[in-house]
């Protein structure tokens, strides 16, 4: 076994000020690798962006969403940079809402194996995916020939030499369903761990998100104007935007409950907002009617020491039992239900500080940096090297943030 | 979570019984850290680990090896080993099947 050297990885990802799924966790991921000795050059292969923004150097803007070249253009780049590993950072709709320029991009792991170490980071499933409630598939026959479209490029996928998950049970699924020996369970990670702020005075509802498939506001604000008759100073911050697939929703939700007071609608939430936006809550809810892979939303509530109110529904459910967080419980859909469960963290702050907390010690326990690490020992042994330990010197130019 | 500490000519044991997650990683750091000496971790009295648990161990690793030290982890009981499988974290952490003396 050689000794290691410091690698250069690439990632492939959606990357800000792109707005586009998994940006956040791109940017982080990024962060966390760039910090790491063993890594010597971090390149990002990125979306592109609408208009001209200057960007550290080792941001290539490369792909773009529904382009049905995007696997032979990121392709094209690696073979350019030619870095030791590439991490592909996705989900199943990573390159495109158009189901051919979607399907086609996830061809670019496997496109990339013949000449380095690929590496996917998957998001979710398709499996694991209600595809009428996320938006994507209105009828049955459509539904069909997703399904099985979506077995073929899971399969591609897993040409990857390893394939990472962010839940124990799509390990599972991948390993049964598909005889794949190469998945393996890497945990989402929380971004940068802080101390938890002060509570708001004004009790406060927040939700996070990309809204209109399978994320719904409607329960949320008729659970409000329950919630006002309690509690009257109570507010509601319903932050982010539309899902790709539900364009103009929130415009309609807002102009449908233009009644209600005190309701906030943010809007596209950037970076730097992210941590008031959080601070500025009692408790963050999660009116989901399914779910679609690990939720960074609830990662980031423990993040910033936030309760949660969620349903128990798949992923969430197990995100509760395998990874700590803690969250008062609603049925899906039922708004007394939901009012219930928020009212009662609302109306005790010490109980919505004490489930704050305890997402924060789970949010605590396992950070990007810390999942970094994961990947990097899994690099270093299919490259044949020990964990290199001594820093090396990098090039300024390099540095992404 | 319970953790004793035994010394025996190879280094340090520290004897773990309980629950090994989120909740008790800050107990279990202040504990196994810093890391100077050679020691074994004896995993034989805990029946759960997380994912804090896990990152605990690959962050005990890496400053292992940065301080020139052994480490290694031994007395798994099946329950924590489907976790290390599952993760693959069983090919690149220092597991030692053989069942520790003094355990």
């Amino acid at each position: 076994m050689q000794k290691g050297m410091p690698m250069h990885i690439a990632l492939v990802s959606t990357f800000p000020p792109s707005k586009g799924t998994l940006n956040e966790y791109g940017f982080h991921f990024a962060r966390a690798l760039e910090k790491k000795p063993e890594v010597s050059r971090l390149s990002i292969i990125a979306d592109t962006l609408s208009e001209n923004v200057k960007e550290a150097e080792n941001i290539h803007r490369v792909w773009s969403f529904n382009d049905a070249k995007n696997a032979w253009k990121i392709n094209k780049k690696l073979d350019e940079l030619n870095p030791d590993a590439v991490i592909f950072n996705l989900q199943f709709a990573s390159f495109g809402d158009q189901r051919i320029p979607a399907a086609l991009g996830l061809l670019a792991p496997w496109m990339s194996k013949r000449k380095r170490l690929s590496f996917t980071l998957l998001h979710n499933l398709f499996e694991t995916v209600d595809l009428t409630n996320a938006g994507y598939a209105k009828n049955p026959v459509i539904k069909t020939a997703m399904n099985l479209a979506g077995n073929a490029f899971t399969r591609a996928l897993l040409k990857s030499d390893l394939i990472a998950t962010t839940m124990p049970r799509y390990v599972d699924i991948l390993r049964e369903n598909y005889g794949a020996k190469n998945a393996f369970l890497a945990p989402h990670g929380s971004f940068d761990v802080g101390h938890i702020a002060p509570l708001p005075e004004a009790p406060t509802v927040m939700t996070f998100g990309k809204f209109g498939t399978y994320k719904k506001v409607e329960v949320l604000l008729e659970a409000h104007a329950q919630l006002q008759k309690h509690l009257p100073d109570v507010r509601l911050v319903i932050a982010g935007s539309d899902s790709p697939n539900a364009k103009g929703y929130l415009e309609t939700a807002q102009k449908q409950y233009s009644h209600l007071s005190n309701v906030e609608f943010t809007g596209y939430v950037a970076e730097e907002d992210v941590p008031r936006i959080f601070s500025e809550a009692t408790v963050v809810a999660f009116p989901y009617e399914s779910t679609t892979g690990s939720s960074g939303v609830l990662h980031q509530a423990g993040q910033f020491g936030r309760a949660a109110v969620m349903p128990e529904i798949g992923d969430l459910a197990d995100l509760i039992a395998d990874e700590g967080y803690k969250a008062l419980s609603f049925k899906p859909g039922d708004v007394a239900s939901l009012t219930a469960a928020l009212y009662e963290l609302l109306s005790n702050r010490a109980k919505a500080q004490e489930l704050g907390e305890a997402n924060h010690r789970a949010a605590s326990g396992i950070t990007l940096d810390d999942v970094a690490d994961w990947y990097l020992l899994h690099i270093s042994r299919l490259l044949g090297q020990t964990w290199t330990l001594t820093a090396q010197p990098k090039p300024t130019a390099s540095s992404t943030i | 979570m319970d953790i004793n500490r035994t010394t025996q000519a190879d280094g340090l044991i520290y004897h773990l019984r309980g629950r090994f997650d989120a909740h008790e990683v800050a107990k279990l750091k202040g504990t196994l850290e810093p890391v100077s000496q050679n020691f074994s971790l004896d995993m034989q009295g805990v029946n759960f680990i997380d994912s804090s648990g896990l990152a605990l161990l690959v962050s005990l690793y890496k400053k292992a090896r940065e301080a020139n030290v052994d480490m290694k982890i031994c007395n798994l009981q099946d329950t924590v080993k489907v976790i290390l499988e599952v993760t693959k974290l069983d090919m690149v952490l220092p597991l030692d099947n053989r069942q520790k003396v003094g355990s």
